[in-house]
């Protein structure tokens, strides 16, 4: 390879695209330590206040708040920023979900908020992603939904993340397309793009000879979108989307996916759907396989 | 005279510079970087890259052709710990000048997904397997053209004599629209040439398999993520 193109010689891994990379027996850590510090220092934060979470449970971020406008720039920098951090921390994933809707009427409210994350960055700047030996190789994925928080449109926030038994490698969240007309509904359309990522990561593995042979389990918190999506029964209430139903039921019929309850606090995916009180935010944090190094 | 404001603490000197944003100086164009010697050898360097890659001929300037002009960017290259690591004088086509459909159809190249270079972690550390890393050197001028492209000749080192000709380019340049996907078609040649299997799923994902050892390679434009269950072959893969 080297005679071919003129090459540099890397050696082990220890900062790709931007992640700090550490390699141990059975053990990688990655975290943007460094990245971290340089947006604090960036946005002239070096010195500020650590909140203990990105985002207030209580605070509703909406469109127009007849808060001042601020300046726009600067607050789209801001998000951009953090967005490029979430390589590594699927904790402030949520909040720059968010604030991202903000971009083009960023008030003086918005703009708290965002700062507000880069306090909570400030707290947890070591922070990053652990992955360890796991009992079994197995891929595991989470999907949640709260439904209808964003108040301009109603629409609903899907989450989901996948792991092979420790630290979490895939994660998402996003503001759904159409408006949910129940719970249900959230769920359903959280899982379908759940079922989606989780086909590809298993067509991924078997190309790296690590096939899945069993079904890759999805944990889901709301039993009524399970139920239908097993028992083939019309019903009158998921009539308007039946494409995606039936999606569901058909993966889950050739065996690659299953899904499975999973309790509410339990729920790891939780934390990519909305902001979170302190304890249950840092329980699922750990949970995800962030922590400090 | 009384001085009614405190001094509110000190500030290292590095820290008023990066305020200040007056680091390090760059030259902004060729007439005030070829007053200093070490970036006429920094151009000096990236023309003999350019020389050695066989990246263009010298032709007559062609009729009802779009000639493009081409700029030289300077950087300077800091290290962590804001000394200077190293000058880099970079050729670059002003590649807004080039025309769709005429200078360039496709430019799309795909690059690897985080997810996978995560799962890719992920796996090395479940299975206790080492992650490698490389870099290409110059990447984009490894691209070979598809399209028939001219430039002018660099600024200050036209050849002598035949300063009307221009440039037929026979390789990629920097700042060309379809350089990333040039080199990504010729580093996929490369690879499949060696025997690497493409996935299907993601196309920058490559797997080279003998018996039970398995040799996994990502690549992200220039930069390459080795690992395999076999440490001899990642030594043999470079």
């Amino acid at each position: 390879m080297m005679s071919v193109f003129e090459m540099t010689d890397l050696g082990l891994m220890s900062f790709f695209l931007g992640m700090e990379v550490k390699q141990a027996k059975h053990e990688v850590f990655i975290c943007q330590k460094k990245y971290a510090k340089e947006i604090l220092k960036k946005f002239k934060l070096e010195d500020c206040k650590a909140v203990s979470t990105p985002m207030n449970q209580k605070e509703k971020l909406c469109k127009e708040d007849r808060a001042e406008k601020v300046d726009q720039a600067q607050f789209r920098k801001i998000v951009g920023c953090l967005m490029y951090l979430t390589a590594t921390r699927p904790d402030i994933l949520n909040a720059v979900s968010i604030l991202s809707r903000f971009m083009h009427c960023a008030s003086e409210l918005h703009f708290k908020a965002a700062k507000r994350v880069i306090r909570y960055v400030k707290g947890t700047c070591n922070f990053g992603i652990r992955y360890t030996r796991s009992r079994e190789f197995k891929l595991v994925g989470y999907s949640d939904s709260d439904w209808g928080g964003s108040i301009d449109d109603l629409k609903s926030t899907s989450g989901y993340c996948f792991s092979l038994g420790s630290g979490v490698f895939s994660w998402n969240s996003k503001n759904q397309e159409t408006v949910a007309q129940s719970t249900t509904e959230a769920e359903f359309v959280a899982a379908t793009a759940v079922v989606n990522q989780a086909l590809w990561l298993r067509e991924i593995l078997s190309d790296l000879n690590l096939e899945q042979k069993e079904s890759t389990e999805i944990l889901v918190d709301n039993q009524a979108a399970i139920s239908i999506s097993n028992n083939p029964v019309f019903h009158g209430k998921t009539k308007h989307f039946n494409i995606k139903l039936f999606f569901l039921r058909e993966v889950q019929k050739d065996g690659s996916i299953i899904l499975i309850y999973c309790k509410t606090e339990e729920q790891a995916a939780d934390i990519f759907t909305k902001p979170l009180p302190v304890n249950k935010f840092e329980f699922l944090r750990t949970k995800l396989g962030v922590c400090s190094s | 005279m009384t001085d009614d404001t405190l001094v509110r603490g000190t500030r290292s000197l590095l820290n008023m510079y990066q305020r200040c944003n007056i680091a390090v100086c760059e030259p902004a164009d060729f007439e005030e970087a070829k007053l200093d010697q070490n970036w006429l050898a920094a151009m000096k360097e990236e023309l003999l890259m350019i020389k050695r890659n066989n990246t263009w001929e010298l032709v007559d300037r062609p009729q009802n052709r779009n000639v493009i002009g081409v700029k030289w960017v300077y950087r300077t290259k800091l290290n962590a710990d804001d000394s200077i690591n190293k000058l880099k004088a970079r050729l670059v086509v002003k590649g807004y000048a080039q025309i769709f459909g005429m200078d360039y159809s496709d430019t799309f190249a795909p690059v690897s997904r985080l997810d996978t270079i995560r799962l890719l972690l992920a796996i090395a550390a479940q299975l206790n397997w080492k992650v490698y890393q490389m870099d290409v050197k110059s990447a984009f001028l490894n691209g070979v053209l598809q399209e028939e492209i001219y430039t002018e000749q660099p600024e200050g080192f036209a050849n002598e004599g035949e300063e009307d000709k221009v440039c037929l380019l026979k390789k990629a340049l920097y700042g060309l629209k379809q350089a990333p996907r040039a080199w990504y078609s010729r580093i996929d040649e490369h690879l499949q040439h060696l025997g690497f299997t493409k996935s299907l799923s993601e196309s920058t994902l490559y797997i080279k398999q003998n018996g039970d050892n398995i040799l996994i390679m990502s690549l992200y434009v220039d930069d390459l993520l080795v690992t395999g269950n076999n440490n001899n072959n990642v030594e043999t893969f470079k």
